[in-house]
């Protein structure tokens, strides 16, 4: 049995299952990916759309409240009091003037400023603050913040770059592709656990080699084959990718090596009914490193936002979402193909499931190693028998942690 | 019969409705599951607290009509990949409520549910739990749901729902 964990020589054409089980790597995880230079989604402008509105969400680990401030500005402050450390916001969403934490009742407006401390000059003229206490230095720990086109991001850092060189404009354009400017219209949320590590999450939607061999129904209605055109995009660090696909729709008999088909066909077919909307392909998967999933599917639009909770498994928040006044039609054409997806979902099933047996054997032998020889190389591909967005991804992970 | 026992024969038969239903779900029947609800336009949707507290629509799973139905049970059998698992429904708290504003003949219902799962070697865990405001009809000799929505109170389920509530 190893002690050290050290990567094997083959580097990205090998992960090794610690990498998904190991609780130091996890801790350093936090600290340098989602703690560093990089950023993390944590919601959309549409769902704090007034003065005071805020979300809850998570950076890495990390709770944050996400809230747009008096001159509309978006802030993000993580969701602790800087007094005795207490998750001062408990609900998940809601309106507020000002942040009071219940414990000693200290108050923060919408910039995170501490605004007032009880009893601060003492009782009859005993006690209060001591004279070393100074407001002004215990505000609320606030993350850089970084919008486009209504999606909101968040660092820890205060010098990464600007989103536009994050993800290089080949990614950015798939980004604005979908968030275009218009605004969007949240439809709702999902949220599942899915019993795996927060990366076989992640390289899930990087890995274009087993939608048509593991979602029989995709290959069974067309939505996504393996003889339909297919890219592969990497970003300029390697983290973010994005997987675009141009589907068929044609419901025929399995090609050699694709998943069996099997013998049925929808009865009622507005479970797929879809229009075309956008240019350059049916389907585009965008990973953004480290936490963002931005799916477009047919007329299915999502941000799926991954949280890990320890190694072994991560919490999914889908927020669906639509353009505000599309039409009617359109609107329900979404509704109905989410039947697809989240955890009651006929394709997410599939991964749900593999994910957690993925885990599964990474647990049982964390010195044993994944192997990624599909294709060669970290960079674009045109076709999808490639782990190549896989192996960049594990190119930026290695960099950024060291291993 | 006086109201009260005809009432009381009405829930009756209405509690036979959801335990036969668990039953069929409990036993894995998938290809049953359309058939304990009404042929003409029914509606079944999973949805969670927190979407209908924010009257969004987004559902966990929407079927509109007995073909949606069938073909959320044939993709489950034929198309889905999933581990074996094994679910027990416990349906209670079954209670019939104003019928206002409804045609004759159908009956509002509210019940309870909460669906536990065994995988593996693991013991039976908690997967959903929540409430279930639903709309039955007479169909012949028969009771059969028109509309029901399931309602998950949790705001993030532990797992895949893979079978119907």
């Amino acid at each position: 049995m190893q002690s050290t964990l050290t990567w094997p020589i083959e580097e990205s054409r090998r992960v090794p299952g610690w990498v998904y089980t190991d609780p130091g790597i996890y801790a350093r995880e936090q600290e340098r990916i989602f703690g560093g230079r990089s950023w993390n989604y944590v919601g959309l402008t549409a769902e704090v759309p007034q003065r005071g509105d805020f979300i809850q969400t998570y950076v890495g680990e990390n709770p944050v409240v996400v809230v747009r401030d008096q001159d509309r500005q978006i802030r993000v402050f993580v969701n602790r009091c800087t007094h005795r450390g207490a998750q001062f916001c408990v609900e998940p969403r809601g309106h507020a003037d000002s942040f009071v934490c219940p414990y000693h009742q200290w108050t923060f407006d919408l910039k995170g400023a501490l605004k007032s401390v009880p009893f601060s000059r003492g009782i009859r003229g005993k006690g209060g603050m001591s004279e070393c206490f100074d407001p002004a230095n215990h505000g609320l720990e606030q993350l850089e913040v970084m919008v486009r086109n209504g999606v909101i991001f968040a660092s820890y850092a205060k010098d990464v770059e600007p989103l536009e060189e994050y993800l290089g404009p080949t990614i950015l354009s798939y980004f604005d592709r979908v968030c275009d400017g218009r605004p969007l219209q949240v439809l709702g949320r999902m949220r599942h656990r899915v019993n795996a590590n927060w990366k076989l999450q992640v390289e899930n939607l990087k890995d274009t080699t087993h939608a048509a061999l593991l979602h029989a129904f995709y290959v069974k209605f067309g939505i996504w084959r393996s003889d339909q055109n297919t890219e592969v995009k990497v970003g300029p660090r390697g983290g973010s990718s994005v997987l675009v696909s141009t589907a068929s729709f044609k419901a025929v008999a399995a090609a050699a090596d694709e998943a069996i088909t099997p013998d049925f066909d929808l009865e009622d077919k507005r479970l797929i009914a879809y229009q075309r909307e956008f240019e350059k392909g049916t389907g585009a998967i965008l990973t953004i490193w480290p936490n963002l999933i931005v799916l477009q599917q047919m007329n299915l639009l999502a941000m799926r936002h991954v949280r890990p909770l320890g190694p072994n498994a991560c919490v999914k928040t889908w927020t669906f979402f639509g353009y505000q006044d599309e039409a009617p039609e359109l609107r329900k054409q979404r509704l109905m193909q989410a039947n697809l997806l989240g955890p009651a979902g006929l394709v997410t099933i599939d991964d749900n499931e593999i994910l957690a047996m993925a885990q599964d054997g990474a647990i049982a032998s964390p010195y044993s190693n994944s192997v990624l020889e599909a294709g060669k190389g970290s960079g674009d591909a045109d076709h999808l028998m490639t782990e190549s967005a896989v192996r960049a991804f594990f190119d930026c992970y290695r960099n950024v942690m060291d291993l | 019969m006086d109201r009260k026992t005809e009432q009381r024969e009405l829930l009756a038969d209405v509690e036979l409705l959801y335990t036969m239903y668990a039953e069929a779900l409990d036993d894995g029947d998938l290809a049953r599951w359309p058939s304990f609800f009404a042929e003409d336009d029914p509606l079944y949707r999973i949805t969670t607290r927190d979407n209908l507290e924010q009257g969004m629509e987004l559902c966990l799973a929407l079927c509109e009509g007995q073909s949606m139905l069938r073909d959320r049970s044939t993709a489950l059998q034929k198309t889905v990949m999933y581990r074996r698992r094994f679910q027990r429904r416990m349906m209670s708290g079954i209670r019939l409520l104003p019928m206002d504003g409804l045609d004759r003949g159908s009956i509002k219902v509210r019940a309870t549910f909460a669906l536990f799962e065994a995988m593996g070697d693991e013991p039976s865990k908690l997967l959903a739990c929540g409430r279930s405001t639903d709309v039955i009809v007479r169909q012949g000799d028969a009771l059969k749901f028109k509309d029901r929505l399931c309602v998950v109170d949790s705001r993030v389920m532990p797992d895949s729902l893979v079978f119907p509530i």
